[in-house]
């Protein structure tokens, strides 16, 4: 893989992901409050199956906490992409202000890769079935 | 005797082909044009005519342009809603009020002009980061079904003028909904342009997560739905 400068567009969504997990932050104080309204999820509701998201905003708000092992413990997958959505948007905007390199192209999303991409997002799923979150 | 080689002559000059006319871009992209007059252009461009409005549209270069119209067109209708409700009884907030009466935090549901004049701040943020996220889950779905050929760039300035569906929430009581519609439309038509894919695979990229990971929004909506319409039938 080959790195280079960033070019304007790719330092301009760079700074996009810090104000979008800046705003994500700072809204995120309300969502405690919010939380006890949210319904329960009828997916599970209706089968008895917890969905692929299930846990998510259990996930969010033990993030806020700052528990990771409790966010982990809800969805691990929504832990994961949440803090990951977070720290990078923390890192990007740095990124981008000092023009730190990027690669060149991202990785083809061959078939081989797509198929790995699904049969994770079912294993993430199964995952949550099977502890009956 | 030697023999005198004699060159062909040489090939008669291509008929002229005129190269195709560059194709103008979208009026919000030509920094010549006034800004006001430009931007109801493009909404009409992207009401009227979609598919025209999608191929005009640059896909890659700096993305200032399509975020600030997003910022700009995806926020005038949820203000506008947000106004509705100071002054329109919601039936969707008398369901919430009704549900929770009495428990911790009800307060919330009961609107006050300090709820909406909030709501009505924190749009344009809310917009921005409903950009950034939608734009990156749907180009993840685009990369899963094999139809990502522009870049992320491409399907973010296409979700930012999808952003133009939102101007159906000035619609009362059901431009939620129509929102939703319009927008999700003018994201499958963005993607199959922008990123020259099949119309299944973006249909697919859009509507994926919506199946996946929405489908428990959906059928919140849908059983909210029934019960307001049974409040309304009483």
């Amino acid at each position: 893989m080959t790195f280079r400068a960033p070019r304007l567009e790719e330092r301009q969504v760079l700074l996009l992901w810090g104000a979008a997990a800046g705003g994500v932050l700072l809204l995120g104080w309300a969502l405690p409050g919010l939380a006890r309204f949210l319904p329960r999820c009828p997916f599970k509701e209706l089968t008895g199956l917890p969905c692929l998201s299930c846990g998510s905003t259990r996930t969010a708000l033990a993030l806020l906490r700052g528990d990771v092992g409790a966010a982990l413990q809800a969805n691990p997958l929504a832990a994961v992409l949440g803090t990951g959505f977070v720290v990078g948007g923390v890192l990007a905007p740095l990124w981008a202000v000092l023009r730190l390199p990027v690669p060149d192209a991202l990785p083809a999303a061959t078939p081989g890769r797509r198929a790995v991409a699904v049969a994770f997002l079912l294993a993430a799923w199964g995952w949550q079935i099977a502890r009956g979150i | 005797m030697d023999q005198v080689f004699i060159p062909p002559p040489p090939p008669p000059p291509p008929p002229f082909v005129p190269a195709p006319p560059a194709v103008a871009p979208i009026p919000w992209e030509d920094p010549s044009r006034p800004p006001a007059p430009a931007l109801i252009e493009t909404v009409k461009l992207f009401v009227t005519d979609m598919a025209q409005a999608f191929r005009r549209m640059p896909v890659a270069g700096d993305i200032g342009r399509p975020l600030l119209y997003a910022v700009i067109v995806g926020s005038i209708g949820p203000i506008i809603a947000q106004v509705y409700s100071l002054f329109l009884p919601n039936p969707i907030y008398r369901i919430l009020q009704e549900r929770f009466a009495g428990q911790a935090g009800s307060a919330l549901f009961h609107r006050s002009a300090a709820a909406g004049v909030f709501g009505i701040v924190f749009v344009p943020m809310a917009v921005v980061i409903g950009l950034f996220i939608g734009a990156g889950i749907v180009h993840v779905c685009l990369m899963m079904v094999g139809g990502a050929n522009s870049g992320f760039v491409a399907t973010l300035r296409v979700v930012c003028y999808a952003s133009t569906g939102q101007l159906a929430q000035v619609v009362p009581l059901i431009g939620g909904l129509l929102a939703f519609v319009f927008v999700v439309i003018l994201e499958m038509k963005g993607l199959e342009i922008a990123h020259r894919t099949t119309t299944g695979k973006a249909i697919a990229a859009v509507l994926i997560p919506v199946a996946v990971c929405c489908v428990c929004v959906v059928l919140f909506v849908v059983t909210l739905g029934a019960a307001i319409f049974g409040m309304l039938n009483r």
